[in-house]
Order: structure tokens, then sequence, then C-alpha cells
């Protein structure tokens, strides 16, 4: 298992259709630490292998990885976390961009897009429509130092314990 | 272009330097193999790479320095993006011969000469042996001693 340390920042777009199916198109896997994670084609592979990922695209301003989505397809953000690990790396932070249609964020209330639910904390109330970004705060999608930090505010944020595939918690950005 | 035998294939020290062609930042095709006869230094970078651009930094000076050793540096840009593959060239100065081809890891050439990551070089003797990976500028040095 190599120890590289992994800021993983994707912009995951939810494309809502007609029907409201949400779909994630694009993501972005930013890096940090001395080595060039983007610059090893075992982790390039490992992103590639992803079912769901159609092109793995490098960003130096970012030293990110942009990872593109095949159309039609759903991506749990758990499953491609979990691809990244496998991969011997972590997530430090996941940011998605999802289609929302008056959509009321306010702590502690949730809303489903394919059948998993996003719990909203430490957001600023407001009514979101369109494309929003949120940042996904579960553990594993946040530095353990930050982590230690958010699971003060269990007591506030009753599920935030419970980290479920199905469930995440979300703070608008 | 060529063709691969196997998907595994990559070069072993001793092997030829491969009859390659690619376009230049001057979209004209160069055939890496009219080098032999130089010592050649072949450089697989992008322009996205970290170490690539910072490793650029030493092979200005180095090539400028040596070039009339009878030696030549190519580098091969594996940039999805050309604009920003020549944006990189003139930005670190480059002079040596740059070449692209745009496919990442997927890139043919890579795929030959077995890169499995960013950057990496391959010194080839005037004979057009390849005689060391990542070889270091003593090494460099060396083999351009060598009659």
């Amino acid at each position: 298992m190599k120890n590289v340390k992994i800021l993983f920042a994707a912009m995951l777009l939810l494309v809502a259709a007609t029907t409201a199916q949400a779909q994630i198109t694009k993501a972005e896997l930013t890096a940090t630490g001395l080595t060039c994670s983007m610059c090893s084609k075992a982790t390039y592979k490992q992103l590639v292998s992803i079912p769901e990922v159609e092109k793995v695209e490098t960003d130096l301003n970012k030293t990110a990885f942009v990872l593109y989505f095949k159309q039609g397809t759903n991506v749990n953000v758990g499953s491609l976390k979990k691809k990244v690990e496998d991969a011997g790396f972590s997530v430090g932070q996941l940011i998605v961009t999802m289609k929302v249609d008056n959509q009321k964020a306010e702590n502690n209330t949730s809303f489903t897009q394919n059948n998993i639910s996003y719990t909203f904390m430490n957001s600023t109330p407001k009514l979101l429509s369109g494309e929003v970004k949120v940042k996904i705060m579960d553990k594993g999608f946040v530095t353990d130092k930050e982590y230690k930090q958010l699971v003060k505010l269990a007591k506030q944020y009753p599920t935030y314990r419970e980290a479920t595939a199905n469930a995440y918690h979300i703070k608008t950005l | 272009m060529f063709t691969i035998a196997s998907a595994s294939a990559q070069l072993e020290i001793g092997d030829t330097l491969p009859d390659l062609k690619l376009k230049d930042n001057q979209n004209k095709e160069v055939s890496i193999s009219a080098f032999k006869g130089k010592t050649v230094l072949v450089d697989f970078w992008a322009s996205w790479c970290g170490p690539c651009r910072k490793a650029n930094k030493t092979l200005v000076p180095f090539y400028k320095k040596h070039k009339s050793q009878n030696f030549e540096a190519i580098s091969i840009s594996v940039d999805t993006d050309k604009v920003k593959w020549l944006q990189a060239i003139v930005k670190d100065k480059l002079v040596h011969t740059q070449l692209i081809d745009p496919n990442g890891f997927d890139a043919a050439s890579a795929l030959l000469f077995g890169v499995e990551a960013l950057p990496t070089t391959y010194l080839f003797s005037a004979a057009g042996k390849l005689v060391a990976i990542d070889p270091t500028e003593k090494q460099i040095i060396d083999q351009l001693k060598k009659k």
C-alpha cells in the first residue's frame, strides 16, 4: 500500500433529465504531497479502470485528475472512494456539483437523488436551484484531522456518525 | 507510425533506438532514428507533470552546454492538449527537439518504451543502443566522452 496522501476534489455533475435522474459526469481528483500521483501510470490505470469513467485528464494548475463519466451511468461517490482507496491512496476532499430543483438547504434536512440521501450540515440556509457545488462531509471524504473536528458536531447532526453507502452529509459551498 | 509487438513491450538496455516518427512543435514529422550517430536522450514528459517541468529547468542549460558534443535531447510529450504543450515549451524555453504523442500513458511511444511514470528518460549511445534509463547528468557526460 503506497503511503500517498491525496486530496480528492471531485466535481460531480448530476444531470437531471426530465425524469430527475441524477448523473455524475465529471470529477476532479487533486493530489498533494511530495510525489506527483498524476505522473504514475499505475494510478492512472486504476482510475481509468473505474467502469463509470470515460476518460481521465490531468491539470497541472490544480494538480488534479479530471474524471469524465460515461453518459447514463450512476456514480455513487462511495464506490468512487473505494476505487481510489483500492489504488492505494485516500480521499482528502470531494466536492460535487449536483443539479437540484428548488431545494431548501437547511441543516439536518435531507433530499434524495438516485436512491441516495444527502443531508445538509454546516450549511448556510438558502434555496438551491440549478447546479450547486457541495462538499461531502462524511468520514473518508475529508481529511482525518477534519473528521475529528466534524465528529464533535455529532450531537448537532444525529445522523452524522451513521455513515452508510446510501446516505451522505453535504455542506453547501 | 509503428506497431507494437506486445502489450508489455518495453525497451531494455542494449535495445536499438526505435524507428519512431512523431510530429514536432513545427508540425513536421520527425523520425527519432534519424538521430543515430549522436548520443541521444529521449525524455518522456507532459506539461501537467510537475517533476517534468522541474527537470526541464536543468535540462535546458545541460543541453546548451553539451549539444556541441554530438548530443541531442528529444522530448516526447504525452500531453493530450497540444496548446498546453506548446505553451510549456515556450514557458520552459525548450530549444531541443520537441515531439508529441498526444495520448497520455496510452501513447504508443510510451507503451513502446515502457514508460511507467513521468518523467522517464532513456539514454542512447551514438551507435543507437540504449545504455541507461533515467541517467544522471554524470552518466550522460561520461557517455558523451566515449567515442
